[in-house]
Formats: structure tokens, sequence, C-alpha cells
């Protein structure tokens, strides 16, 4: 590495707090770029059936098919060539914190994965580039018939579950980075929660991005069965890299009759990371399902996590919080389809630009014809911190039928004077006063958090917020 | 109404109809106008410093390609309302977009729409409220009602927002639905027809808007082609 660019990378370290990086020891790397022989040779390590390398190399040619899209963020820095598809950090999944390597061991330390895991959670694995690496699920769970591992394991574990399931929510030829993703995905969580199991603690993964240009293609399946219920919490915190790298995730979720599923997500990739996410869910009859979803990382976020509403009595409740600090757009939304009468939506989405930070929202919200009574309500309030920032707001509503109650609101605005009269007269500095408002005007959504996120996610808001005023 | 559109000062009795939409119409310095209008013309309205203007679009007829109407905001201390009444019957489709382009600073665009639907008609607006980087103290705002009165009617609503200047007030609301099934209710109980019920529902839903035409000799026309392009009249008048 030539001085001048280490310099820059030592620069960087220091002074984004989770910019740290590990000396690791790939296993397995791939070439840049993508061809068909890479996609034949991720397979073919991972030991693949037939099928599923039927399956990539179709999801390929679908890609190469498919122009970039047109709208959203700008995407014409991508170069799709100058990228590793696939990296795999050490040669198995380990199910015994003692068996991770030191130094995969010491990037959690940093994170505090292992201390939340002693005290909180209920299983946990965690992504170190593209492989689950750890893996641990309490006893009782395993019992109860709960499945919580690496998605690659669940392929070789229990195929038939899971190819009835895979990419029946977001097919490969949804959308070109879907398509991407089904070509070379790796790694990711498989979760089944069997008939009438409620976990009641959340289940957690963390990601990261280690490897330089390295893109992470994970992809998610969660099952809850009938009147069943799980919280599955992903968190992301990405070292700083110089060049830009690529996260293209395919999360599908389904919730059966009567089934919960929240889905909750801290990203907070560096700013230097694309972040393009297919999410969806369907809900069967009487289920939830619940995105909670905050952006406050990456240089490009385009992420809408949906919800289909498939039977009656399915609901979906989507609150999302998105950050676009300088040089940042999040454009970020939720899409909902009303395909089943009587069923319910609510979509309530914050935002926050700050210096030359744009955050969108850019919504759907489809009723089809026949649909009686469904119910929706969204609300889209912005905060904008400076005469440098942007904010723009994209909702469509498209319903095809009378019997229904569809309430829509957006509102834009800047930080209250009075307010901050009110504050700083109390003795608090404009920086502390600013962050006071802002966390503010989050509480309503970082309260759904679990505690120890809810205290990250204000962390990490004052830490967005420094040098924001004065 | 005769001609498409009728432009008119509020300040004396002078007023001009068109059939046409000029590719540019200039609202002067310090004018006070209201336009009224059959259809939503394809066509740009610019507005000079102080310039007030009132649009009063009420529309029964629609038409198949999909049309922009867009508002330069280019002079400070402009004041653009824009008021819309549709009453869609049969196959009518309505699809249009309005623009405003808040370029000077204190520029204010209030836009205001309700649609009662009927039949197999259809709404589709886009509302577009771009406030530039210079245009400090804007406020903008954008309402879209729909009442949806039969299964096969439709609405679609994108209200858009680009904000680039930081103290500004904006915002927008929409609403899709039925007539209000206790208000519906009230009126049954008391012993008036459903029809009739409903009737009186969508006159209610409009005055709201109606009222806030600052001339009142066009609320009353307005109530009048309401009431004229409701499905109870309508086939008597056509």
């Amino acid at each position: 590495m030539p001085n001048n660019t280490q310099d820059k990378l030592a620069a960087d370290l220091s002074t984004y707090k989770y910019g740290f990086s590990t000396d690791t020891t790939s296993v397995f790397k791939a070439d840049k770029g993508l061809n068909k022989e890479i996609v034949e040779a991720i397979s073919k390590y991972k030991n693949e059936p037939q099928w599923m390398l039927d399956f990539r190399l179709n999801a390929y040619e679908i890609f190469k098919s498919k122009p970039m899209p047109t709208w959203g963020g700008k995407l014409s820095e991508i170069d799709f060539d100058n990228i590793h598809y696939y990296v795999k950090p050490s040669d198995r999944s380990m199910r015994d914190w003692a068996d991770v390597p030191q130094d995969i061991k010491d990037t959690f330390d940093k994170l505090g994965v292992p201390e939340a895991e002693r005290k909180f959670l209920a299983g946990s694995g965690a992504q170190f580039e593209s492989e689950m690496v750890y893996h641990n699920l309490q006893d009782s769970l395993t019992k109860k018939g709960v499945i919580f591992e690496g998605i690659d394991d669940a392929l070789k574990n229990h195929p038939d579950l899971f190819r009835e399931h895979f990419a029946t929510i977001v097919p490969p030829r949804d959308n070109k980075f879907a398509a991407l993703n089904s070509a070379v995905w790796s790694g990711g969580s498989f979760i089944y929660v069997p008939k009438g199991v409620h976990i009641e603690l959340p289940l957690q993964a963390y990601f990261r991005i280690n490897s330089e240009n390295m893109g992470q293609f994970e992809r998610t399946l969660i099952i809850v069965d009938e009147e069943a219920s799980v919280h599955y919490v992903e968190g992301c915190t990405a070292p700083t890299y110089s060049s830009d790298s690529l996260h293209s995730a395919v999360v599908e979720i389904i919730v059966k009759r009567g089934g919960k599923c929240q889905y909750t997500t801290i990203q907070n990739w560096s700013h230097n990371v694309y972040n393009l996410v297919t999410k969806r869910a369907k809900a069967m009859q009487d289920a939830t399902m619940f995105w909670l979803d905050c952006n406050l990382g990456s240089k490009l976020t385009m992420k809408y996590p949906a919800v289909y509403l498939m039977e009656p009595g399915a609901k979906a409740e989507i609150l999302s919080v998105a950050f676009a600090g300088s040089g940042q757009h999040q454009d970020a939304g939720a899409k909902i389809i009303h395909a089943a009468p009587n069923t319910t939506s609510t979509i309530n989405a914050k935002s926050i630009s700050k210096g030359s930070g744009r955050s969108t929202y850019r919504g759907l919200l489809k009723v089809y014809p026949g649909m009686k009574n469904c119910k929706s309500k969204v609300a889209c309030d912005a905060l904008m911190l400076d005469k440098e920032s942007r904010s723009d707001t994209y909702p469509t509503m498209e319903v095809d039928e009378d019997e229904v109650s569809i309430e829509h609101e957006a509102t834009v605005s800047k930080i209250g004077e009075e307010q901050m009269f009110y504050l700083m007269s109390r003795g608090l500095s404009e920086q502390e006063a600013a962050t006071m408002i802002v966390n503010g005007f989050i509480e309503p959504i970082v309260k759904q958090l679990p505690m120890e996120y809810a205290i990250e996610m204000n962390r990490l808001i004052e830490l967005e917020m420094e040098g924001a005023v004065g | 109404m005769d001609t498409n559109f009728v432009l008119k000062n509020l300040t004396d009795t002078k007023e001009e109809s068109f059939a046409e939409f000029p590719s540019e119409l200039v609202i002067p310095e310090g004018a006070d106008q209201l336009l009224l209008c059959s259809a939503i013309p394809a066509g740009k309205v610019v507005l000079r410093e102080g310039a007030k203007l009132t649009v009063v679009f009420v529309g029964c007829r629609g038409w198949s390609q999909s049309r922009k109407m867009v508002f330069d905001l280019i002079g400070r201390n402009t004041d653009l309302t824009f008021l819309g009444f549709i009453v869609g019957l049969g196959s009518e489709a309505f699809p249009f977009e309005t623009i405003s382009n808040h370029i000077a600073q204190q520029t204010k665009a209030h836009y205001y729409l309700r649609a009662a639907m009927f039949g197999a008609s259809n709404v589709d607006y886009q509302g577009k409220l771009i406030i530039q980087k210079h245009a400090q103290l804007a406020d903008t705002y954008l309402a879209h009602h729909t009442l949806l009165l039969s299964d096969d009617s439709r609405a679609r609503t994108i209200p858009a927002l680009e904000i680039e200047a930081d103290d500004v007030k904006a915002g927008h609301a929409a609403t899709i639905g039925k007539v209000d099934k206790d208000l519906m209710f009230y009126l049954l109980s008391r012993g008036i027809s459903r029809e009739q019920a409903e009737e009186l529902l969508i006159h209610g839903f409009f005055e709201t808007q109606i009222r806030m035409i600052p001339e009142e000799k066009t609320q009353t026309l307005v109530r009048e082609l309401i009431t004229k392009f409701l499905p109870s009249h309508h086939e008597t008048v056509v």
C-alpha cells in the first residue's frame, strides 16, 4: 500500500468511532469482478446442490439483462468489476465462542457483542465478512424446535424447508440488485420459529464489512409459523475504508396465520458504503409484521422495507428513522401492498438532514380492487438542520377500492428558535440543545428499540450531531 | 361556463376570457387575480413580485393525456392558492401534475384538491412542491382529499416535496375513502334517503374548500356547477 493511502486510512480510522479494522486471514477469496466462473466457483466452494447453482446462474443472467435504476440516488459510481464477490474468513462456522479466532473476537469485543449476548440475548449470529463464524442459541429454544443458523448451514441441514421458501418473496427478477444478490449471495441468517412458539428475547446478528472492496451479499430468510412470534435485530457497523464498497442484501420474511415478526435494523455503515437492500415480508391471516428501520450510515442507502398483506386481518407497521449527514443520501421509505380485505397498515417515517446531507422518503401504498375495509395511515416528518441540507418526500398512493380509509400527512421543519432558546436559557450549550431536540424528534421511534439499542442510537445521534451548530 | 378560462382582477371588475391557455401566463407585480378553469391546462404561470393568484378548477370532464401545470414563483411575496374541485363520472380520467417552483424568498403556495369519484372514473394527481436553495421563508402546502363513491372508482396521489432551503414551512396531507359512516347514519336516522344523504355529505365535503375562494360570485358559481355535475342531476343536464 502506498504511504499516502496508509496515511489517509489512518486519518479516517482515528476520526471514526467504529473505524478500526482487524487483520484477518481469508481462507478463500474470489477474484475481483463478476462473471459466470465466479458464480460457479462460489457455488462449488460452498458445496451447494445443483438447483442452487442453476438458481445462481439464472439470477446472474437476469442481473446482466436488467438496466441500472435511473431514479433514487447516484449509482453511476459503482464499479461492479472492482468488487470481491466472495470472501470466507475462516474455515467453518463455530457454535462455541471459545473456538472463534482471537482477531475476529477482538472486533466483536470492540462492538460489545459478547457482553450483550451474555446479559441479554437469546442467541447471536455474527456475520464477519461473508460467513457466520459464531452461532449460539439458547438450549431451551433449540428444544422448542427453533432454528437459528447461518443460511448456508440451513441449506445443508434443512434442504426442504429452505427450498420451499427461498426466493419466494423476493424473486431474482424483482430488481437488478436482488438479481445480483441471488447470483452471489453468501452468509446471512435463517430463522424458523415453529407453530405456537414465542421467543421472548430478541435474536441478534451483527454484520460487518471488513475486507476492502468486498461486497456483502447476505441473504436472510425468516419463517414464522402459525401463532408464533420473533423479534430479530440486525445491527451494522462497518470499519472505515478509503474506497467505496457495496452492500446488497435480500431479506425475506414469511409470517403465517396469527404470527408476529419484528425486524429491527440499525444501519451504521461507514460513509463510503452503497447500501442497496431489498427487504420484504408477506403477512398471512391475522399476522403482524413490524419493520423498525434506522439508517444513519452509508454513502447512499436505497431501502424500502415492504409488507404484502396477503390475507384478511393481516397488519403491517413500519417505523423508520433516517439521518443524512454531509455527503450522505438516505433514500429510504416503505412499501405496503393491501392484497386482501380487512387489512391495516401504519407507516411513520422521520428523517433528519444535516450539512449537505439529503434525506428522501419514497413510499408506496397500494390497495387492489375489491380489498374492502383496508385502513392505512402514513406520516412522514422531516427535520432540516441547516441551509445546505435537502429533504424530499415522494409518497405514492394508489387506491383502486372505495371501501377504504387512507390517510397521509407530511411535514418539513427546522429546529424551532423558541425551543433552542428555552433549552439554552436552562444552561445547555447550543450543541447540546440541538442534539436534545433531534433526539426528541425521533423519540417515538427509538423507544420501540430494545434498551441497549436505544442507548446506542442516542449515542450515534450525539456523534452525528457534533459540529452541527455554531 | 362558455369558455375554458376566465381571468379576473379582484381589485376591479376587469375580466378576460380565453379558450386557449397561453404558453406562459404572467401575473404582474402586485396584482390580485383569480383564474377560473374548467380543465387543467398544460402550461406555465409566472408570478411576479407581490402577485396574488387564486386558481379555481371545477370539472367533471376529464382528459386522456397527463397535463402539467407549472407555477414559477419568481418574485418575493407571491401568494398562490390552487383550489381544485373534481366530480368524476362514467369513465372520465383526470391525470395531471402541478409543479410549484419557489424561486424567490417569502413565497407561498397552497394547493387544495377535492375529488368525488363515481362510476369508473379515476384521478391521478402528482403535486410537486420544489423549494430552491435561496427561497427561504417559503410556505408550501398540499392537500388532496378523495371520496371514492363506487366500486370501480380509483385514486392515485403523489404529493412530492423537494426542499433545499431550511427556513421553510412545508407539508402535505391526503385522504382517500368513503363518506363518513357516522354522519351517514345520523342523516339516515333522521329519515333522509341514502341518495340524498350521500349528496348532502358530498356538498359538505366540497363546501369547506368552496369557502376558501376569495370571491363570493365564484363561490356561488362553483356550488351551482357541483350540483349540476352530481350524477343525480347530471342526466337531466346533458
